[in-house]
C-alpha cells in the first residue's frame, strides 16, 4: 500500500480524514446512484403507477420482467448482444494494443501521420457512415449477420489512442534488455508490454464492451430478422407511436445492466491485482 | 530470421516489424472508416438526396447554404458550449473522486462500482430518469430547491437552462469513465516518486502539484482529447432529453450531430448533412491538433 | 495471462474467419436466389401474353416480405391475418418484419440507396411523395385497383396517395383526432362530463374551469397545448378550417396559413390558450400525453390509436368527445399508414401477383372489421364505417362523427413542417415574439421546403 495521503497524518488524525473522505464519497455515491435506483423502482411499478410521480412503487411487482420475457425473444437478444460485445472487445483489445505499442515504441517514417490518420476516424459521426456501411453490407450479404453488426467496431481509434498513451509509459530500456535476451518483436509486445499495461487494457475492455453492449443506431439498420436484434434495439420496441412503456423499458434496461455491473465488479478486482503485479514499480 | 539475413540494420528491422504489425489495422481503418468517410464527404458536393435517384452536382452550394443557415450556427455554438462546459467539469470531478478513492482504505471497490453505475446504464433509460429529475411540477430537483427556499426552475422547458441541464446529465454519466481512467493513471505512478518526495518533506498539496499532476499529464491529455471528440459529437442525450426530442426548446439544445442526423434522416438531405459533417470534422481536427501540441509541450517542460 | 492469450487467439481466429470466409453468404444465398431464378424461368412464359401471374401463381411457391413498424397490437393482428391469408393462398408465404417505430423511417430510407427492401411495405402517408418520387414504390396495377373504384369505396382522404392519376398505396385503416378528457377533473370542476364542449370557445371556457394554480404555479392544465404531438395538426387542418380558411393551395404548392381567411385568428386562438385563457403551460408534464396520464392536464388532443394506451395506463375515469366546431366550420385532421408495393417486387411477376393478392386482402372489408376493434383505427372503406358496432361504441363514435370532414395534410417533410410550427409557438410563449410575426416566419420556412420540393420535380 502506497498511499500519497499518508503525509496528511501530520496535519490531521487519520480517522478524521478518513471519516471526512467517506462522508464525501458517500454523498457523491448517493447522487450517482439515485437515478439507477429510480430505474429499478420504475421496473417494479405496475403500468398505471408510472406517471404518478412517486419514487418507490406502491404495489411493487415483478410482472414487467415477465412481460418483457414473454413478449419478445429477450434471451436471444441477450445472447446476440453478448456475442457481439465479447468478440468486438477481444478484437479491439488485441489490435488496438498492438497499434498503440507500435506507435509508442517504434520509430519509422509516417508514424505521426498514421497516428493522426487513425485518430481522425474518430472525428466523423457514425451517423454519416451508416449509408455507405449499409450499401457495403448489402452487397456483401452481411445484413442479419453477427459480423455485419460488429464490423464497424472491431478496431477503434479510441483504443489505439488510449493504449498508445499507456504504452509510452513503458521504459524503452526494458524492451532493449528483452531484445538482448532474444525476445522476438511480437514477444516484446505480447510478453513484455501487454502485462505492463493491464490496467489500461482492462479499462479499454470495459469501455469497448459497454460501447458495443449499448450500440443502437447501426444494429437497428443492419438487422432485419427479429432473432438477430441486440438488446438496445429490442428495448426500443417498447417505445412506440402512443408513447413509451417505461416500466417495460426500465425492466429490460435493468436486466441488461445488472449482469454487466456484476461483471465489472468482478473485473475491477482483477485490475487491482494486475496493478500489483505490474513491473512499473521497478 | 529471413529478415535478419538480408542484412538490414537494427533500426530498419524494427521499422519493418512496425509496418508488419500495422498492416491489418491499417487495411481495416482504410476500408471501413476512411473510405466511407471520404465517400460521405464527397457527397457534400452533390444534391445527394437519399431517396432521389438523381444526385446533381452542387459544387460548394451546400456549404454556402450552411453558412446562411441560422439553425446550423445555433447548433455549432451549442456544440462548443457542450464541450466547454462538460469536459472541464468531468475532469475536475473525475480527478477529485479518483484521488479520494485512491486514499480510501476500505470499500474501495464498492465506491468505484457506485460511481461507475451510471456509465454502465443505458443512455436512453438514464435520459428519461433525468427528464423526471428536472420535471418542473413534481420533479425532485424542484422539490429540493423549494426545501432550500430557492426559486423553482423550469430546466429543460427553458431555452436558457436546457443546455446546462443536459450538460449536468452528460457529465454525471461520463464521470465514471473519467474516474476509471484517472485511477489507472494514478496507479501507474511509481510509488518511489512519492517515497522520495516524502523523504524531502513534501506535503500533500505539493505532492499533488509536483508529482501527481505532471505524471498524470498523459492521462489528462488523453481525457481532454477524447472528451472533446466525444463531446463535440453529443447526440443521444440531446435526442432523448431535449424537451421536444429534437433539440428544443427553440433549438437551444440542438447539437451539430443532431442537426446532421435530422438533415440526413428526416429530410434525407445527405449532401447537406455531409457538408455539416465536413465542417464538424475540420473543427474537431483543428481542436485536437492544438490540444495535442499544447499538452505535449507541457510534457517536455 | 495464458487464458487471455487463448481468448485473444480464439477471437482473432473468429474475426479472421468472419472476415475471409463467406460464412454469411450461404445462408443468404438461397434467399436471394428465388428472386432471380423464377424471373428467368418465367421470362418465356411472360412473352406471349401479359397474364403470367395468373398461370404462374398456382404452379410454384412464392415468398413475399412485408415491413411495418412495431406496434404490438398491429404486429399480432398481422400475424393472425397472414395466417388467414396463407390458408386461402397455400402457394404464398408472407414474412412479416417489424422495426422500432422511431427508427422506421431511417431504416426504410437507408434501404433505398442499397436497393434493399420488402415487397409490400407500410408507410406513413405523409412520406409518400418522397418515396414515390424516388421510384421506391410501384403504382398499384389499375386492373386490380381501379382508381374510380377506390374513390367510390374509400374515405376521401386516401386520395392524397394519388400522384399523376395513379394510386401508389392503399390503407386498411385511417385515423383522426378527438379530445381526450379526464372525467374526474371535469366533475371536480363542477362541469357535466356527459355534456362536453361543442365549440372551441366552450372548450377554452371548460379548460379555464379545470386549470389549477397553486402559489402562482400551474399544477393542472385545463388543456395541455403540445404542438410536438398533435397540436400542429390541430392548427393546420382543424383550426384554420374551423376559422374559415384552407391551409394549402389546391395544387399543394403554396402554404396559406398567414394569407387564408382566419389563418391568423386560428393561430391567435392557439396562442391565447397559453397567454390569455392561461389553460396551458409548456412546463406542465413533459408532453401532452404524459401530462394527461399524470392528471396534470384535464384534456388533450389525440387520435384513436391512443385508446389502447389510455386503457392500460389511465388511473382515472376518462372519455373522448368529438372535435369541436369553430366559428365557421367543423374540421378534423385525418392521417393513415398505408400499404404500397415496391418496385423491387413489381419487377418479378410472381411476386407482384402475390403482393397484389396480399394488398387486396389487407384492404378488404373483412380485414377492416377485424382491424378496428383490435387496433382502434377507423376502417378505410366507407361501407364498413356504417357498421353499427363501431358507430355505437362510445369511444369510437366521437372519431367517426367528424370523419367525413377529416383532411390529410400534404407533407413534403413532415418533421421540418412540424418543427417550424413548434418553434413559432415556442418563440411566442417563451420569447414574447409577436404571434403574427412568428407565424410568418414559420410560413417562410415551410414554403421554402415546398418550393425546393416542387423545383426538384
Amino acid at each position: 500500500m502506497t498511499n500519497p495521503n499518508q503525509t496528511q497524518a501530520h496535519v490531521l488524525p487519520r480517522w478524521t480524514t478518513q471519516t471526512l473522505l467517506y462522508t464525501v464519497l458517500l454523498i457523491g455515491g448517493i447522487v450517482m446512484v439515485i437515478p439507477f435506483v429510480w430505474m429499478l423502482a420504475t421496473s417494479l411499478k405496475p403500468a398505471k403507477e408510472v406517471f404518478l410521480g412517486n419514487f418507490f412503487p406502491i404495489a411493487p411487482t415483478f410482472a414487467n420482467f415477465q412481460i418483457v420475457l414473454d413478449k419478445v425473444p429477450f434471451a436471444r437478444w441477450y445472447l446476440n448482444s453478448l456475442i457481439v460485445a465479447v468478440l468486438t472487445t477481444l478484437s479491439v483489445a488485441f489490435f488496438d494494443s498492438l497499434v498503440g505499442f507500435v506507435l509508442a515504441k517504434y520509430e519509422f517514417p509516417g508514424k505521426n501521420i498514421i497516428f493522426i490518420f487513425i485518430l481522425s476516424t474518430l472525428m466523423v459521426p457514425t451517423e454519416m457512415l451508416i449509408i455507405p456501411w449499409f450499401i457495403l453490407s448489402n452487397n456483401l450479404n452481411w445484413v442479419d449477420t453477427y459480423w455485419g453488426i460488429m464490423f464497424p467496431g472491431v478496431m477503434s481509434a479510441f483504443g489505439v489512442f488510449l493504449m498508445k498513451q499507456f504504452m509510452e509509459g513503458i521504459p524503452s530500456e526494458l524492451l532493449d534488455a528483452a531484445r538482448i535476451d532474444g525476445v522476438s518483436e511480437f514477444g516484446l509486445f505480447w510478453r513484455i508490454a501487454m502485462p505492463l499495461v493491464r490496467p489500461a487494457l482492462a479499462a479499454l475492455c470495459i469501455f469497448t464492451f459497454l460501447g458495443n453492449w449499448n450500440a443502437f443506431l447501426w444494429p437497428v439498420i443492419i438487422t432485419e430478422k427479429m432473432n438477430m436484434r441486440t438488446i438496445p434495439v429490442g428495448l426500443s420496441f417498447f417505445s412506440g407511436e402512443a408513447g413509451a412503456s417505461w416500466e417495460l423499458i426500465m425492466a429490460g434496461a435493468a436486466m441488461a445492466t445488472i449482469p454487466v455491473l456484476i461483471v465489472f465488479i468482478i473485473f475491477q478486482r482483477q485490475i487491482i491485482k494486475g496493478i500489483a503485479l505490474t513491473g512499473l514499480k521497478g | 530470421m529471413a529478415v535478419r539475413s538480408r542484412g538490414l540494420t537494427l533500426g530498419q528491422r524494427r521499422m519493418v516489424w512496425a509496418y508488419i504489425f500495422l498492416f491489418v489495422p491499417l487495411v481495416f481503418f482504410i476500408s471501413i472508416r476512411v473510405a466511407p468517410t471520404l465517400f460521405a464527404m464527397s457527397v457534400s458536393l452533390f444534391q445527394w438526396d437519399i431517396l432521389s435517384p438523381e444526385k446533381p452536382w452542387m459544387g460548394l452550394e451546400n456549404y454556402r447554404n450552411l453558412f446562411h443557415d441560422d439553425v446550423f450556427w445555433k447548433a455549432l455554438t451549442n456544440t462548443l458550449l457542450y464541450v466547454a462546459l462538460s469536459v472541464p467539469l468531468a475532469l475536475v470531478f473525475g480527478l477529485s473522486v479518483a484521488l479520494l478513492l485512491q486514499r480510501a482504505i476500505h470499500w474501495k471497490g464498492f465506491f468505484r462500482a457506485l460511481y461507475f453505475i451510471p456509465f454502465v446504464t443505458s443512455t436512453v433509460a438514464i435520459s428519461w430518469v433525468w427528464r423526471w429529475m428536472y420535471e418542473p411540477t413534481f420533479g425532485p430537483l424542484n422539490k429540493l430547491l423549494a426545501l432550500l427556499g430557492l426559486p423553482e426552475q423550469t430546466f429543460l422547458a427553458n431555452p436558457d437552462q436546457a443546455l446546462p441541464s443536459i450538460v449536468v446529465a452528460i457529465t454525471w454519466q461520463a464521470v465514471g469513465f473519467y474516474i476509471i481512467i484517472f485511477l489507472a493513471g494514478l496507479e501507474a505512478i511509481p510509488s518511489d516518486f512519492y517515497d522520495a518526495a516524502k523523504i524531502d518533506g513534501a506535503d500533500g498539496w505539493n505532492l499533488f502539484r509536483h508529482i501527481t499532476l505532471p505524471l498524470l499529464n498523459p492521462t489528462i491529455v488523453f481525457l481532454t482529447v477524447i472528451g472533446t471528440i466525444t463531446g463535440i459529437q453529443v447526440f443521444t442525450q440531446v435526442l432523448n432529453m431535449s424537451y421536444q426530442g429534437m433539440g428544443g426548446p427553440l433549438n437551444s439544445t440542438k447539437s451539430l450531430v443532431l442537426f446532421i442526423y435530422q438533415q440526413a434522416f428526416q429530410s434525407f438531405k445527405m449532401g447537406y448533412a455531409a457538408a455539416g459533417t465536413v465542417v464538424l470534422f475540420a473543427i474537431i481536427l483543428l481542436i485536437t491538433l492544438i490540444q495535442l501540441r499544447v499538452t505535449s509541450r507541457r510534457v517536455e517542460y | 495471462m495464458k487464458r487471455l492469450t487463448l481468448l485473444a487467439i480464439v477471437a482473432l481466429a473468429l474475426v479472421v474467419a468472419a472476415c475471409s470466409s463467406p460464412t454469411p453468404a450461404p445462408t443468404q444465398a438461397p434467399a436471394a436466389n428465388p428472386t432471380t431464378a423464377p424471373a428467368a424461368t418465367q421470362a418465356p412464359a411472360a412473352n406471349p401474353t401479359t397474364a403470367p401471374a395468373a398461370t404462374a401463381a398456382p404452379a410454384e411457391k412464392v415468398e413475399i416480405e412485408y415491413w411495418q413498424y412495431f406496434y404490438e397490437s398491429k404486429k399480432n393482428l398481422m400475424d393472425k391475418l397472414i395466417a388467414e391469408f396463407e390458408a386461402q393462398n397455400p402457394n404464398i408465404t408472407v414474412v412479416q418484419t417489424t422495426f422500432p417505430y422511431e427508427q422506421y423511417n431511417d431504416k426504410v430510407a437507408a434501404s433505398v440507396p442499397a436497393g434493399r427492401g420488402p415487397d409490400v411495405i407500410n408507410l406513413y402517408y405523409g412520406w409518400l411523395p418522397r418515396y414515390i418520387n424516388s421510384g421506391y414504390l410501384a403504382p398499384l396495377p389499375e386492373a386490380d385497383f381501379p382508381a374510380a373504384e377506390i374513390e367510390k369505396d374509400f374515405v376521401p382522404m386516401v386520395q392524397i396517395a394519388k400522384v399523376d392519376g395513379k394510386y401508389y398505396a392503399l390503407p386498411t385503416a385511417v385515423r383522426n383526432l378527438a379530445i381526450f378528457y379526464n372525467k374526474d377533473l371535469y366533475t371536480a370542476a363542477g362541469l357535466d362530463p356527459a355534456n362536453p364542449p361543442k365549440t372551441f370557445e366552450e372548450l377554452a371556457a371548460a379548460a379555464q374551469k379545470m386549470t389549477k394554480v397553486e402559489n402562482g404555479k400551474m399544477t393542472v392544465a385545463g388543456w395541455r397545448v403540445d404542438l410536438t404531438n398533435q397540436d400542429h395538426n390541430l392548427y393546420r387542418e382543424i383550426l384554420i378550417r374551423a376559422y374559415g380558411g384552407t391551409p394549402q393551395s389546391e395544387d399543394h404548392k403554396k402554404i396559406l396559413w398567414n394569407t387564408t381567411p382566419g389563418g391568423y385568428e386560428a393561430w391567435q386562438f392557439l396562442v391565447d390558450l397559453t397567454t390569455k385563457y392561461k389553460v396551458s403551460e409548456p412546463t406542465i408534464g413533459q408532453d401532452g400525453p404524459t401530462a394527461w396520464l399524470a392528471q396534470q392536464a384535464a384534456m388533450m388532443v389525440s387520435g384513436s390509436f391512443y385508446l389502447g394506451t389510455a386503457k392500460s395506463k389511465a388511473t382515472f375515469n376518462y372519455g373522448v368527445f368529438p372535435m369541436p366546431a369553430g366559428p365557421k366550420a367543423t374540421a378534423n385532421f385525418g392521417s393513415f399508414w398505408t400499404h404500397g408495393i415496391t418496385t423491387k417486387a413489381a419487377k418479378d411477376p410472381a411476386k407482384l401477383a402475390a403482393s397484389v393478392k396480399f394488398l387486396k386482402f389487407l384492404t378488404s372489408a373483412e380485414v377492416m372489421k377485424q382491424w378496428t376493434p383490435a387496433i382502434g383505427e377507423l376502417p378505410a372503406r366507407a361501407e364498413v364505417l356504417q357498421d353499427p358496432t363501431f358507430a355505437n361504441d362510445p369511444l369510437l363514435a366521437p372519431f367517426l362523427k367528424t370523419l367525413p370532414v377529416s383532411y390529410a395534410t400534404f407533407f413534403v417533410d413532415e418533421a421540418a413542417d412540424r418543427t417550424a410550427l413548434v418553434n413559432a409557438y415556442d418563440s411566442v410563449i417563451l420569447k414574447g415574439v409577436d404571434p403574427k410575426q412568428a407565424l410568418d416566419e414559420a410560413v417562410k420556412i415551410v414554403q421554402k421546403l415546398f418550393d425546393d420540393y416542387w423545383a426538384s420535380q
